[in-house]
């Protein structure tokens, strides 16, 4: 699995780059940025061609983010390649990114890195209240230069997923002198540069960038996530309960339905009004799902070919909020895998992957089969934490299921494809010993009436 | 009768009977139950119309807080900024049997189910115990054929269905329950004399008060019931022991429930069981007198003693109420009387559609054939007039009048209807389905004259032809019944008035789900502290769902604060907006129906706002002035200025033409809304339409800038003095007993 072995480091706090004593002596030859903005993040890959500059071999290359004047916040992934290999990236208090090369470069020698990572906070509609029928804008702030501890000799910025941009200047005292660089669109992508020119280590430039986005910005800000694995039944089941909100633009008065009926704005995709969620059936089917809200069933919900669109009560728009909770089953054999003799790993998704959608808090919690014994959880992505308790559910006599809980930060809808797996140990008597407890019971209740009838308790 | 001994292929025919029985009662239970739960299976599981929400939503303050704190819950996201003192003005019974129910489930059983389920799935269950219950009364009443007949026909019968359905989570879900097994242990006690039996059917009556405001039927119907038998001259020492001690406990048990408190001795409503306690107590005196005096003293001494009794009983009561020791009769009790009495004096009771008289075709809709039989039953029982009889006969006398009063007073009438059909109809089985007596009769009736006669009369073709058309006729009627509370049910009373349904061309079912997503939008998209403002009916689902507090609801404590809200409704702008800022408001809800054709909306509830708000302040609101010139109630371009400039009449047509790009049309009163002149609003901002414009929001624009305020801030002190002028006496709403 490619994205079980993205080494990935969640890094949120950005203190100002403290400069490392020694940070060995590179050169970025090319540096190369694209920016994508077709989604409700940002996602910026980097292709960075480094040349050792020193006298002797070097192994670690020092990584910071295109930043410089705390623009980015909520920083979900970091992943590092060469070629085809996954590099590990350990992130460092300041800031910095320590990569490990797989070999040693001599003097000289050059090598190419990729870079990409994905922020959640660093798009903002402006104005921040438009009418219903007005298109939305967004700002994206980012440091026009490579924010980097080394120079850099040749170097270029490419955005993609934007329609119409404009720029915007942005006043900082953080900003350092720099070579000017043009803009041009090429391609249905609007690049800067390439400058060939001397670009001074940690150069900053602030600037924004407004480009029309017709799309919601859904954000989740807390998703609690739970999977009931059987101990007998054949179906496992998930429950998932959300707390969305658009970020996008409000409203500058109140929700006219007039408006909203005459512009046609249900029926059109390309309106910033957050309508419907859309999950992809590619690794779900949806057995029997459920859509529920705090005031009972939401009857506006399908299947639309590869897709279980979800619409909300009312249309979303920026600042609105909608909670719901989406429940479905699932066929045991695809997440539940005997290990030996009574030893269980499960696995499933971190997320559930609806389109465009980003994440702030994510619980994913594990519900074993009653009596089961917890071993061991992992995840490809660091989480925040994990806790183990116990939970009573349905007919539990003795501890309850137990519960494990692991929380997750800063997630968008990519991550779906990731999973968690959990090894569980689960003697096989222990599922006959509930039914013998709860028959047990019973017996003893009728059996106790029984004697009790016998009683003569006439007056 | 078979005898105890018989057997059938080697079991005992008791065995059989016994396990017939068993088997015919959980048919019973499950058609009971099952028939109601059409909503569930055609809807979701939901809790219905209004005032289940507001139980609904004491329930789960009862399982998140103490017991303790639940009666003391001062609630004040209601009736803003009043408060309400919720825990001393409701019934708690309904609200503790269900977190009883939940508690026990989840500790006892771990079965952790969902409080709202438990409240939707209540009233069904309830319903089959009070099948087992109207069992148990019949049987006293006939036998256990009767009673098995009863028992189907009260779980099936509409009138009973219409208040029990699944999520019809209400005070008489229960209390139709503990009506059935009072009467059932009072008729017990009765026959037995037994202090046990009193004792239950105390305990009983505790629960029934505890659980309803309908207490006062079974407080007054005991007295009567005794009061008849001493009349009768059919007083024993069982009717002295069965009465006082249902008396004594009942009554300082029922004094343990917070609202009631000390009502019991206080109320007119209470009084007759009290005097009738102090009778028995006279004539178990002059019982003992009689017993060591001769004939003649006796007659003296009973005539002396009945007059002075009386005097002092009359005077007593008079002198009582005149020192307001004793509570003066409530307005609802009156009009119980005089079906006027509402109208004229608390147009708020007169407002509700189930406080109305009942019109005839619904004695037939919600008891179908039963309603025929139900005469012939009293007739029967009149016929053999035992003491118990007595009991269903004052029953029966008594609920046929109010329920021709109040529509929903047909519930109380529905289970004597269902016992006393049931005795009729188990009375013309008994007669008709005996085919065995009519071989042995004609066997004997041979006998006698075989002489005379030949051998033409071996088989009684004709007898057994008559029976059989009776039978199977009656057979019919009974399969109609069922046919017709299976679609009563199906079509009357199991739409949860929250969820709307409808069906596209294709006959497939399409919901309409506005009340929720505009109530759901306020709670999601609103501060938690806002204030919402929307005609009283509505006050408990926005309690419950939306979860933000209101300014009335449907406990209709306070009359002035619903008539400032009906007043704000039909005021123009400007003042109106006056009110809105008094009362902190920050959102407006109102229901229209103009776009859909659904026409319980607040358009056509406008004039009870307008009459209400008139009782209070008169020289202010008038209803004519809502009428137009010929003195029809208009919306469209005939409409009287003072409708169009009205809040209400604004708000629901606020924009409504532009959906027509021209002139509207108002699919519920068949009106056109003219484009020229068109509703604006200036004090209010639309805040949200749901999709089909049945839940209209505003939002209460604020003041625009600081020179306003100050001048605002004077005129909200000349506001609140001008308030206080009142013309005309308002109706003195007491205490309600109700809800």
């Amino acid at each position: 699995m490619r994205s079980a072995l993205l080494s990935v480091i969640f890094g949120a706090v950005f203190a100002i780059a403290l400069v490392i004593s020694d940070v060995g002596n590179w050169e970025n030859t090319h540096y190369a940025r694209t920016i994508d903005l077709s989604r409700g993040y940002v996602k910026e890959t980097d292709l960075i061609q480094i040349t050792n500059d020193g006298d002797t071999k070097q192994k670690i290359y020092y990584f910071t983010l295109n930043d410089g004047f705390d623009a980015i916040d909520d920083l979900s992934i970091i992943s590092v390649g060469v070629d085809s290999t996954t590099l590990a990236v350990k992130a460092l208090d300041s800031g910095f990114f320590e990569i490990t090369l797989p070999k040693a470069v001599s003097p000289g020698d050059s090598v190419e890195l990729r870079v990409s990572y994905v922020y959640l906070k660093g798009l903002e509609p402006v104005p921040k209240q438009i009418d219903m029928a007005d298109s939305q804008q967004l700002v994206v702030k980012l440091n026009k230069m490579p924010y980097s501890p080394y120079s850099t000799k040749e170097y270029s910025l490419r955005f993609i997923g934007v329609a119409k941009g404009q720029e915007a200047e942005i006043f900082d005292d953080r900003a350092t002198a720099n070579p000017v660089i043009e803009a041009r669109v090429e391609e249905k992508a609007l690049v800067y540069g390439p400058i060939v020119d001397d670009i001074e280590p940690f150069s900053v430039e602030p600037f924004g960038l407004i480009y029309e986005h017709q799309q919601p910005l859904a954000k989740v800000e807390n998703l609690h996530r739970s999977v009931w694995i059987p101990s007998a039944a054949d179906q496992v089941q998930f429950e998932e309960y959300y707390e969305l909100t658009n970020q996008g633009a409000e409203l500058d008065k109140g929700f006219s339905r007039v408006d909203w009926m005459h512009g046609r704005y249900e029926l059109t995709r390309d309106h910033w009004a957050l309508k419907q969620l859309e999950f992809p059936m590619a690794d779900t089917d949806f057995d029997d799902y459920y859509f529920t809200d705090k005031v009972g069933m939401v009857s506006t919900h399908k299947k639309i070919q590869n897709f279980l669109v979800l619409q909300p009560r009312f249309p979303l728009f920026g600042g609105w909020h909608y909670n719901f909770t989406l429940g479905w089953n699932q066929p045991i054999g695809k997440a539940v895998h005997k290990i030996d003799e009574d030893t269980y790993i499960a696995r499933a998704p971190l997320l559930n992957s609806a389109r465009d959608v980003v994440y702030k808090n994510v619980y994913l919690s594990f519900y074993l089969p009653e009596g089961a014994e917890f071993v061991n959880i992992s995840a490809p992505l660091e989480y925040k934490q994990v806790d183990v308790e116990d939970e009573y559910s349905y007919l539990d006599v003795a501890q309850g299921h137990t519960k494990v809980t692991l929380k997750f930060e800063n997630m968008f809808d990519d991550l779906g494809r990731v999973n968690a797996y959990i090894v569980y140990r689960l003697p096989a008597h222990s599922y006959l010993k509930k039914a013998l407890k709860i028959s047990g019971y019973t017996f003893a209740a009728l059996f106790s009436y029984y004697l009790l009838t016998m009683l003569d308790l006439s007056v | 009768m078979a005898k105890s001994s018989a057997t059938i292929a080697g079991v005992k025919v008791d065995t059989i009977r016994l396990l017939l029985r068993a088997i015919i009662f959980i048919s019973i239970a499950g058609a009971a139950v099952s028939s109601r739960l059409f909503s569930v299976i055609r809807f979701e599981s939901i809790i219905h119309e209004f005032d289940p929400w507001f139980n609904f939503r004491a329930t789960k303050y009862l399982v998140t807080h103490s017991f303790y704190e639940f009666l003391n819950w001062f609630d004040d996201r209601t009736w803003y900024p009043l408060g309400r003192v919720t825990g001393g003005t409701l019934y708690p019974g309904l609200m503790v049997t269900s977190g009883a129910i939940w508690h026990a489930l989840r500790n006892w059983f771990a079965l952790p189910i969902d409080i709202r389920n438990i409240c939707v799935m209540l009233a069904p269950a309830f319903s089959g115990l009070t099948a087992i219950f109207t069992y148990l009364f019949t049987k006293e009443m006939k036998d256990s054929n009767a009673g098995l007949l009863a028992a189907i026909f009260m779980g099936i019968a509409p009138g009973y269905i219409s208040r029990s359905v699944a999520g019809s989570y209400d005070n008489e879900a229960i209390a139709i329950t503990l009506l059935m097994a009072t009467f059932y242990f009072w008729i017990k006690a009765l026959k037995l004399g037994s202090i046990l039996y009193g004792t239950i059917t105390a305990l009983f009556y505790f629960y029934m008060v505890s659980a309803w405001g309908g207490y006062v039927f079974i407080t007054n119907l005991i007295p009567l019931h005794v009061f008849v038998l001493i009349l009768m001259g059919r007083y024993t020492w069982k009717v002295y022991s069965a009465y006082t001690t249902w008396y004594a406990l009942g009554t300082l048990a029922s004094m343990q429930i917070p609202f009631v408190g000390f009502l019991p001795i206080r109320s007119n409503d209470h009084m007759a069981a009290f005097g009738v306690f102090g009778l028995v107590q006279l004539v178990a005196f002059g019982d003992y007198v009689r017993s060591n005096i001769n004939t003649k003293q006796f007659k003296t001494f009973l005539t002396v003693s009945v007059v002075a009794v009386v005097l002092m009983g009359i005077l007593g009561l008079v002198a009582l109420t005149a020192a307001g020791l004793i509570a003066p009769w409530t307005g609802r009790f009156y009009s119980l009387w005089d079906t006027n009495y509402a109208k004229i004096h608390i147009p708020i009771i007169a407002s509700v559609s189930e406080h109305q008289p009942t019109a005839w075709p619904a004695f037939f809709f919600d008891t179908s054939m039963l309603i025929w039989l139900f005469p012939a039953g009293l007739y029967l029982c009149f016929q053999e007039l035992k003491d118990e009889h007595v009991f269903v006969i004052i029953y029966g006398v008594l609920c046929s009048y109010f329920a021709g009063v109040m529509v929903r007073l047909m519930l109380t009438l529905t289970p004597v209807i269902c016992v006393s059909a049931a005795i009729a109809l188990s009375k013309l089985f008994d007669v008709y389905l005996n085919v065995v007596e009519l071989f042995t009769e004609e066997v004997e009736v041979e006998e006698k004259s075989s002489k005379k006669t030949t051998k033409q009369r071996g088989f009684p073709l004709f007898s057994l032809l008559a029976k059989a058309v009776v039978l199977l006729s009656f057979g019919f009627y009974l399969f109609y019944f069922v046919l017709h509370c299976t679609w009563v049910t199906s079509n009357a009373y199991s739409s949860p008035s929250v969820v709307l349904a409808s069906r596209n061309p294709d006959g497939s079912q399409q919901i309409i789900d506005d009340y929720r997503e505009a109530y759901y939008w306020l709670r999601m998209n609103t501060p938690e502290d806002a204030k919402v403002m929307a005609w009283w009916d509505y006050g408990y689902q926005i309690g419950g769902m939306a979860d933000r507090t209101t300014l009335v609801d449907n406990n209709t404590w306070n009359n002035t604060h619903i008539a400032t809200v009906g007043k704000a409704m039909c005021s123009s702008e400007e003042k109106a907006y006056e009110i809105l800022r008094q009362h902190d408001v920050d959102y407006v809800l109102v229901i229209f129906g103009g776009l859909l054709g659904y026409s319980g909306d607040d358009m056509n509830k406008f004039l009870w706002m307008v009459r209400i708000s008139e009782g209070i302040w008169p020289e202010e609101v008038s209803e004519r002035s809502f009428f137009s010139q010929r003195g029809e109630y208009k919306v469209d371009g005939e409409a009287s200025p003072t409708m169009k400039d009205s809040l209400m009449y604004k708000m629901s047509y606020y924009r409504f033409n532009e959906l027509f790009g021209g002139d509207g049309t108002d699919r519920v009163r068949g009106q056109t809304i003219p484009a020229k002149n068109a509703p604006e609003l200036s004090t209010l901002e639309e805040a949200f339409t749901s999709q089909n414009w049945i839940v209209r929001i505003y939002k209460v624009k604020d003041l625009d800038n600081v020179g306003r305020d100050l001048k605002q801030a004077a005129a909200f002190e000349s506001g609140k003095k001008s308030a206080k002028k009142r013309g005309v006496k308002r109706p003195n709403l007491d205490i309600r007993l109700d809800y």
